[in-house]
């Protein structure tokens, strides 16, 4: 048998590969994540889920006060992305499969199926709200940060509907020279001078109202138009070209399979009690001439051709007998809405069947050495 | 027969309280409708009671004590009595300043009469507090808006029956005429005090538009007056109230409940909750966990001695009796609430502290069986018993009913007896192991059992055993826990602080293993990290709720705040020790001759 020389660069990349599939970079990581929850958790007390989640949970990097100096921690994406490569690594290293390691090998799939689950649903997914009143048929639904800009042409053609790029670029050809937003903010109020105040952003989108600066051009950097609020009344007056158009921002409402209509919403309490116990909207769900009832409650949705539809929330929370609610529901097109249950089955089958073999070995020898 | 032999249980069960009269007894069957649920009158009784003292039993001057059922009664018939008896309880002295309340010390109880001078005072600020949010008010507010409530409670409670002692069936011949309802002014007085009586005992009528809510006397005249007469059996009620109200003798007042109850019978026949009735009232008077806690205590004191004498098999038999004895109260307790309520067993925090501990103790009985080395039993009846003993001092900081109505998103016997159950037995698992480190980080550093050699690496064995146990648990529960979150609110994971909170002990059980395979810990650490582990468990549990944020907002109680930071305290300073003893053992520190280089 030959003995083969190692190269520096071969020694430099096999220590990389047994660093980044070590048990000591996996432990480490989990203390990052849990230090991670941890502050994030706090965080939430004084600022909110919004900020906890940006600062900490999808942040690559964190910078934590620590007294008066700012200490730079891994953010929770960067470190569950390393997590990821530390399961590649490690079953390269050490997972030749084995029956008797199918455990261990189950539930690191399960966890990599996890991983890969919440990557599907955090690049891919969708969600948003539909508010539903009673004879009222929706066909859309509304999310987060997603705008379009309304233009109505000078010679009162049809109105130009828009919408806005993420980096505040409008998407349209037929306006002349283009337009853009510049400065949005998601939630803002308009000052007694009509300039746009920053507001906290709420977690209920709904409850946010966004305000941009229209201006000429596609770069962001031209003219100033107008300033676009939508609380605004009525749309704002611009001039394009020499020519008059008028300008309003909104939610884009994004298409959905079918239409939605709320039949009825019951809000029921536990017998002489303001103790809700039950919510449910029941609906008429119209998909082409295909019309069907739908009930939908708390704890048990309705999913249809890949949406799934949540009872969120209702109002007005002052009704009173015989005013009717209105219903909201919580959207989601997620292609990976199961992956969570198939990884909770594969991690429980492994942990289950690891450790009882373990249990098993103790249970034979129960004086023998260390377990682990 | 069966309801006679358990009323009868009532109070044979509770050796400390001073037998009651026939009337109580059947006053305590009565079923009435409060917090959403049907629950016989004796347990409204004792959490009226524990709202307002603290306490399920009244102390009286001549050593005696009274019972809630007996109490009730008092407040509902004897009302001069009543307002005499020491009952508010006020633990705040600023609160007592304000009101001018002569006081000497910190916690004290007065009277309705003692109160009653500065009534106008404390409503008056309990409305001024009412608009604010629980989290920015001061415990001296808090006990204010308590202490308001409390006090409208007893005056609602004391203006439900007396009204109806007239002595000529006022009430029932008017609900058959209602034409009168209209004119008595007599009538018209009693409706206006009937107004908040939260003495619901009638029965709805099965076929009317209010199915489910059940009526006060008052809220049946209302009933009446907008054209829905009562039925039969409601009048049978109304007449057993009147005579309940007009009683002049026990056996009187007695045979009034007993046609009460009658009468909700002849309507609730086929009701699942009214069945439970018996139930409920055997479970109260079984306290099963105050039995099992003081079993408990026993065990603990068995092992302890256990400790002192040569191992013996007999002793080790002894032992798992002592415990098994306890733990199996323990679970029928458990088993008990979950058939009267009909859901699983952990819905809400108060019955987590009964569900762990019995987990956690079953595991122990478990490692017991075995090891046979009489160190997991020993832990065992320490965990039941604390488990028990924090349940019982959260029902009396708490003082609301431990079998509640539950709120919408939580109505799900699937996800409470899969997600719930689970992440639990992660939290008894992990406590189990925390508690066992205790032994080992403290012996080693106090030089306890040094030349054993079997000792430490048992425990050791134990614990990462159970630690195990509890990361399986702990990480199914947790994904579990998204699972239901995707099926209720659309998403997997929210970063809400009780999801955080099971994740962290997943994390730690997942690095402590990780470390462990690697070869980064040993015994030593296996043990601190164990003992981290608990505080972890801690903070998932009782911790991330008093954070007064996310949407696990159904479980806030801040009364056990301060036993957390103990608890908290106290663990850092084991950890101390442990860390100490581990650079004891490693040489680094020296302290006397016998420690080697």
């Amino acid at each position: 048998m030959s003995r083969q020389t190692r190269t520096p660069f071969g020694a430099a990349r096999a220590s990389l590969v047994a660093l980044l599939g070590s048990f000591g970079l996996a432990s480490g990581l989990f203390v990052v994540l849990l230090a991670l929850t941890y502050l994030g958790t706090l965080d939430q007390v004084e600022h909110g889920l919004l900020h906890a989640q940006q600062t900490y949970f999808d942040a690559l990097l964190v910078w934590q006060p620590v007294g008066p100096v700012a200490v730079p921690l891994p953010g929770a994406r960067l470190v569950l992305g390393l997590l990821a490569l530390n399961l590649l690594f490690s079953s390269m290293a050490r997972m030749d499969f084995r029956w008797s390691r199918i455990g261990v090998f189950a539930v690191h799939t399960g966890f990599l199926v996890l991983l890969a689950g919440g990557l599907i649903s955090y690049t891919n997914a969708e969600r948003g709200t539909i508010v539903l009143r009673e004879g009222e048929p929706e066909s859309g639904y509304l999310r987060e940060n997603s705008w379009e800009v309304v233009l109505q042409p000078p010679d009162a053609a049809e109105a130009i509907i828009a919408d806005v790029r993420p980096d505040g670029t409008i998407q349209d050809r037929d306006v002349p020279g283009g337009l853009s937003l510049a400065g949005i903010e998601p939630n803002a109020l308009r000052g007694e001078d009509g300039s746009l105040i920053g507001m906290p952003v709420d977690e209920d989108p709904r409850k946010n109202t966004a305000g941009a600066m229209l201006v000429s051009g596609t770069s962001g950097q031209g003219v100033s138009l107008a300033v676009l609020w939508q609380g605004d009344p009525k749309p704002a007056a611009i001039t394009i070209a020499g020519e008059s158009w008028h300008a309003s921002l909104r939610r884009k409402a994004w298409p959905l399979p079918c239409s939605l209509e709320l039949i009825e919403f019951t809000r029921e309490t536990h017998p002489g009690t303001d103790t809700p116990s039950a919510f449910s909207s029941e609906l008429l769900r119209a998909d082409g001439s295909v019309q069907e009832r739908a009930v939908i409650s708390m704890n048990a949705p309705m999913r249809y051709k890949g949406y799934t539809f949540y009872q969120s929330s209702w109002g007005p929370q002052n009704a009173g007998p015989g005013v009717p609610r209105y219903s909201v529901l919580e959207v989601a097109r997620n292609p990976a809405d199961r992956v969570p249950l198939y990884a909770c089955a594969l991690i429980a089958f492994g942990m289950v069947v690891h450790f009882g073999q373990k249990l098993v070995v103790f249970l034979r020898r129960p004086n023998a050495g260390p377990l682990v | 027969m069966m309801r006679r032999f358990l009323l009868m249980l009532v109070f044979v069960g509770c050796p400390f309280v001073a037998q009651a009269a026939s009337d109580a007894e059947e006053a305590a069957a009565v079923p009435i409708q409060d917090g959403g649920r049907i629950k016989p009158l004796a347990t409204f009784a004792r959490f009226s009671l524990l709202q307002l003292s603290g306490r399920t039993t009244l102390a009286l001057d001549d050593g005696t004590r009274l019972d809630a059922m007996a109490w009730l009664l008092e407040v509902l018939l004897h009302t001069d009595t009543a307002r005499k008896r020491e009952v508010f309880l006020i633990e705040n002295p600023e609160l007592m300043e304000s009101l001018s309340l002569p006081h000497d010390r910190p916690r004290q109880r007065f009277s309705y009469a003692t109160l009653r001078t500065s009534r106008s005072t404390l409503i008056g600020i309990a409305a001024q507090l009412s608009s604010e949010r629980d989290e920015q008010l001061t415990p001296a507010q808090k006990q204010t808006l308590r202490l308001a409530d409390n006090l409208r409670l007893f005056e609602s409670l004391t203006t439900s029956l007396v009204p109806l002692a007239s002595g000529d069936a006022l009430l029932s011949d008017a609900l058959a005429q209602p034409e009168r309802l209209r004119t008595d002014p007599a009538l018209r007085r009693f409706l206006l005090l009937q107004a908040d009586s939260p003495l619901r005992v009638i029965p709805p009528d099965p076929t009317s538009d209010a199915p489910h809510t059940w009526q006060t006397p008052g809220g049946l005249v209302q009933r009446a007056l907008a054209g829905q007469p009562p039925t039969a059996p409601q009048l049978d009620a109304v007449r057993a109230l009147e005579r309940a109200a007009g009683a002049k003798d026990d056996a009187s007042l007695a045979e009034a409940f007993a046609a009460l109850h009658a009468s909700s019978a002849q309507l609730m026949a086929g009701n699942r909750e009214y069945e439970q009735l018996p139930r409920e009232l055997h479970f109260y008077a079984l306290r099963p966990f105050y039995w099992a806690t003081m079993l408990y205590v026993a065990a603990l004191l068995l092992a302890g001695i256990g400790v002192l004498v040569p191992s013996r098999r007999w002793l080790h038999h002894l032992l798992l009796l002592a415990l098994a004895a306890p733990w199996l109260l323990h679970v029928y307790g458990v088993v008990l609430r979950c058939i009267i309520r009909g859901r699983p067993p952990v819905s809400t925090l108060y019955e987590t502290l009964l569900f762990v501990s019995a987990v956690a103790v079953a595991l122990a009985l478990a490692a017991e069986v075995l090891t046979r080395k009489r160190i997991a039993a020993a832990f065992g009846a320490l965990l039941g018993a604390a488990g028990l003993f924090l349940a019982s001092r959260y029902e009396a900081i708490d003082r609301g009913d431990t079998m509640p109505s539950l709120t919408a998103v939580l109505d799900t016997n699937f996800w409470l007896s899969t997600h719930v159950t689970t992440v639990t037995i992660g939290y008894a698992a992990g406590l189990l192991a925390g508690a066992i480190a205790h032994l080992y980080l403290l012996g080693k550093a106090f030089g306890y059992r040094p030349r054993d050699p079997d000792f430490y690496p048992y425990l050791t064995r134990t614990v990462y055993g159970v630690f195990c146990f509890g990361l399986i648990f702990a990480t199914v529960g947790t994904v579990l826990g998204g699972v239901w979150a995707n099926e209720s609110w659309g998403r997997f994971w929210g970063w809400d602080p009780k999801e955080n909170g099971a994740l962290m002990i997943v994390l730690w059980g997942l690095a402590v293993l990780h470390a462990r395979m690697g070869g980064y810990i040993r015994d030593y650490g296996l043990h601190m990290a164990a003992l981290f582990g608990g505080v972890v468990v801690a903070f998932s549990w009782f911790g991330v709720n008093l954070l007064g944020v996310g949407l696990h907002t159904y479980g806030f109680t801040s009364g056990i705040q301060i036993a957390l930071r103990q608890f908290y305290l106290v663990e850092s300073l084991v950890l101390a020790v442990g860390a100490f003893g581990w650079l004891r053992e490693q040489g680094i520190v020296r302290i006397g001759p016998g420690d080697r280089r």
